[in-house]
């Protein structure tokens, strides 16, 4: 149990963030935190630090809470909450993640930007320029092979830079 | 920790508990057998971090030996190319363990135990390597050897548990 936990304290504040970048919903962000810890709970056998750090491990199931829910939204359907019984958040809690959804506003912003991009792209790059991970924990938690996940960043950000400066001179 | 994380872990516990207790088995036996081999990647720190705890007070240390409420010891290394050295504290606090080299061309001699997965725990991240020993769960006559081999980028630790009069002189780097 102690090495969960250990696990869950370590990651779950960036988790958190990771789903205040792309909800503005506190409930919302705190049931898929939960998702994907009740997720990493359950795939734990699987679990092979060896082959990846727990962060990486993390990401790509945070990924997969947040797709599945994305499918369920454009169903018309509610997110499955795998928390039986999930509790209301109190005031306090609900205070707590309406702030780090404001915190996460630069983010968001940076995500819309990075829109014109092809996801996995785009992803490599929130998860190594704003989540901090290492090109390699990135291509863990993106699941595509680690050597190419330079080229890609460099790709990337070449992309990028071309869009902004079409966008200069257009304004001009 | 916020108050949302304590709740959440509180929640996660009392629903799920045990389910996890039940994966945790699971894994601990999967991982028992394949111990030895198992290795992991670990940043190497950059100069500019050496450099900061040359010049500013109150830096973490290379490394550190803690011994934990459940009688295990924590050997905590920021710095690898101390690992030697680290290990050296470990055996002072009568823990029986050692530090080979990480080679390819090794030939290993050692006579491997099997032995809990709990007794020895590893946990890398960006700033340091962590190893947690159990003493209580190493049998009386078995030492349990460390490995480290610098990859460039990163560095690999790996280890297994060995009979002491059959220790190993260096262990086996798998090719990734």
């Amino acid at each position: 149990m102690a090495a969960f936990e250990r696990i869950y304290r370590n990651n779950v504040g960036a988790i958190t963030r990771y789903f205040a970048r792309r909800c503005v919903e506190p409930q919302l962000v705190a049931d898929l935190t939960a998702d994907t810890f009740v997720r990493a709970i359950t795939s734990f056998p699987t679990f092979d630090s060896s082959r990846g750090t727990a962060a990486s491990w993390l990401y790509g199931i945070a990924r997969k809470a947040f797709a599945a829910h994305s499918e369920q939204s454009a169903r018309g359907a509610e997110l499955v909450r795998r928390v039986g019984g999930r509790r209301e958040l109190g005031r306090d809690e609900l205070a707590e993640l309406e702030a780090r959804i404001d915190a996460e506003q630069r983010g968001r912003l940076l995500l819309e930007r990075l829109r014109t991009l092809p996801e996995i792209e785009r992803e490599a790059i929130e998860l190594v320029h704003l989540d901090g991970l290492a090109p390699k924990e990135a291509a863990e938690a993106l699941g595509v092979p680690k050597g190419a996940m330079r080229s890609r960043l460099y790709r990337a950000m070449a992309r990028l830079r071309d869009d902004v400066e079409v966008h200069a001179d257009e304004q001009v | 920790m916020s108050k949302f994380e304590d709740n959440l872990w509180a929640e996660l516990q009392q629903e799920h508990g045990q389910t996890l207790l039940r994966n945790m088995t699971r894994r601990q036996s999967r991982r028992t057998k394949r111990w030895i081999v198992a290795a992991a990647a670990v940043t190497v720190l950059g100069t500019g971090a050496l450099a900061a705890s040359a010049y500013f007070g109150g830096a973490p240390p290379a490394y550190a030996v803690v011994d934990n409420p459940d009688g295990s010891v924590t050997l905590t290394i920021r710095e690898l190319e101390r690992f030697d050295e680290a290990t050296a504290k470990l055996r002072e606090r009568g823990v029986p363990a050692i530090a080979v080299g990480l080679r390819q061309d090794c030939v290993e001699t050692g006579r491997s135990l099997d032995v809990p997965v709990a007794a020895v725990d590893f946990e890398f991240t960006k700033e340091a390597s962590k190893i947690t020993i159990t003493p209580g769960r190493i049998p009386v006559d078995a030492t349990v050897v460390l490995a480290t081999a610098n990859e460039g980028d990163h560095w690999i630790v790996t280890g297994g548990v060995y009979a002491r009069d059959q220790l190993p002189g260096c262990l086996p780097k798998r090719v990734r």
